[in-house]
């Protein structure tokens, strides 16, 4: 698999990995969020 | 020994980078921008004893202090990563901003120091309370200080200055620091007003007893004044930056602006529409529970939210057919179908120099209710999705600006190495080699060329 992602065009690449970062600021963002709410809630 | 060129599998090592620092930036600005809506809140409670200031401030503050670890763990882990996957590049860019990052981990520390003392001694300085207010702004303070810093070494990326890299002054304030640094000051409240509206927004819908349905209706409204009103300072500061970034790096400013990352600006201007048009209607909405009423001014509100749906739609008409190529998205004959509507001149400018106009009319008609108050806790449900959306859509306006600044660099992906294009531009390549040529850090001394980056005698011919 790493082979053929080399062998793709730089943006056929870059849009998956444009859209593989966009997934894991909003999950990293999200999570820390949600966590930073879970523990604060109660008081 | 040899450093090794670690790579990551399949997301490649830019994603990594890239996840790292935007998730980071998006806790830091909040937390900037948090910290002194916070601190301003406290001061307007003291100031006009009305309670639900201080209940917001300190729980913004509480909220602030708990955040601090997730963005604080992020930072760190991106400093991490990036000595671990661009070792060459962390070494320069150690090299060039020795000081800076001094200085930035400095107010780091302040800023932490400041923010938990700021919280712990609420009660202690209860009567003392324009000594805590200080507190709140100096904790602020020390945050704006720590992003100036990595706002120089970020601008320097982009725009390296005309000089040797040990002239410190002109390395600092290169040609696009100072207008970055104020396109990040202004929108650290705008981020942090959209989303406490958003917040406010989602407990106002969850809220039963009515004395929490008066306060996050007040919440959603005091946050989106924040949002709206630092939102519409932006097309003239962003204008800035880009002049600057036109001037100092053309081929960079070609890139996002017409070239293959122009698609990043299409995304953009759907964002302000939503954002704009989804506040505008809420102002609107708004004044229908305004303690005086004022139909004449309802009346001239709804003619601006008519004017902001006019100039956002003609912000997003592409200039032509071709508009993101990367998925398909091609009409007609591309590049060759030229929209008229689309153009720069003057439609661009009309749209946006209009919607800053109706902006600042439409928070002006607000701030004239808002003076004479509302009546909290009867807003619709639809009013409340409209912050909400506000806060989603802020968030993904953070992420494209951020990632518009970084593909810049990426002009045709050359040179080649590590996906194309530069690290700091003109110099040093996405695969960490210094070039010489173009690079403005090159000086001549003594009849002989040196490239200040790395301190290496540029070969003859180069």
């Amino acid at each position: 698999m790493i082979e053929t992602l080399a062998l793709l065009e730089p943006n056929t690449i870059g849009v998956l990995r444009l859209f593989a970062a966009l997934g894991l600021i909003l999950t990293f963002f999200s999570g820390a969020l949600l966590f930073t709410y879970w523990i604060s809630k109660d008081e | 020994m040899p450093i090794g060129d670690l790579q990551i599998p399949i997301i490649g090592k830019n994603v990594v980078i890239a996840s790292l620092v935007q998730s980071h930036i998006l806790f830091a600005a909040f937390i900037i921008g948090a910290v002194l809506i916070a601190a301003t809140s406290e001061y307007l409670g003291l100031v006009t004893k009305q309670p639900h200031y201080e209940r917001f401030a300190r729980n913004l503050a509480r909220f602030v202090v708990l955040l601090f670890a997730s963005g604080a763990a992020l930072a760190i882990t991106f400093v991490l990563a990036l000595v671990t996957l661009f070792p060459v590049f962390f070494s320069y860019l150690q090299n060039i901003f020795f000081w800076v990052f001094l200085v930035e981990a400095f107010m780091f520390l302040g800023q932490i120091i400041i923010v938990y003392a700021w919280y712990n001694v609420w009660d202690k300085l209860a009567y003392r309370k324009s000594l805590h207010v200080v507190f709140g702004f100096i904790a602020g303070f020390f945050g704006l200080m720590a992003m100036t810093m990595i706002d120089a070494v970020a601008s320097y990326m982009l725009t390296p200055a005309e000089a040797p890299v040990t002239d410190v002054a002109r390395t600092f304030l290169n040609q696009t620091m100072v207008p970055l640094n104020m396109h990040r000051f202004v929108g650290n409240f705008s981020y942090a007003g959209f989303l406490i509206a958003g917040w406010g927004g989602w407990r106002y819908l969850r809220s039963t007893r009515q004395e929490d349905r008066e306060y996050y209706d007040w919440m959603g409204h005091f946050g989106l004044i924040w949002g709206f009103g630092f939102l519409i300072l932006q097309p003239v500061i962003g204008y800035g930056y880009l002049k600057g970034i036109r001037e100092s790096s053309p081929d960079a400013f070609e890139t996002i602006m017409l070239g293959e990352q122009a698609w990043h600006f299409n995304v953009l201007v759907i964002l302000i529409a939503v954002m704009t048009i989804a506040s505008t209607a809420y102002f609107v909405h708004k004044l229908r529970f305004a303690l005086t009423p004022m139909p004449v001014l309802r009346k001239l509100a709804i003619g601006a939210l008519g004017f902001t749906a006019l100039f956002t739609l003609l912000n997003i008409i592409p200039s032509d057919a071709d508009i993101a190529p990367q998925i398909g998205l091609v009409f007609l004959e591309g590049e060759g179908t030229k929209i008229p509507l689309g153009a720069m001149y003057p439609w661009k400018y009309i749209g946006l120099i209009g919607l800053m106009l109706v902006g600042f009319f439409i928070l002006t008609l607000y701030l004239r209710a808002t003076a004479g108050g509302f009546r909290w806790g009867q807003a619709s449900r639809w009013s409340q999705y409209a912050l909400m959306a506000c806060a989603v859509t802020v968030v993904l306006t953070m992420i494209d600006m951020g990632s518009t600044r970084e593909s810049a660099r990426r002009v045709d992906h050359k040179p080649a190495g590590n996906g194309g294009g530069y690290l700091i531009y003109n110099c040093v390549t996405m695969g960490q080699k210094v070039v010489n040529e173009g690079c403005p850090a090159v000086v001549e001394e003594n009849g002989e060329k040196i490239n200040t980056i790395n301190g290496q005698k540029v070969p003859e011919g180069e």
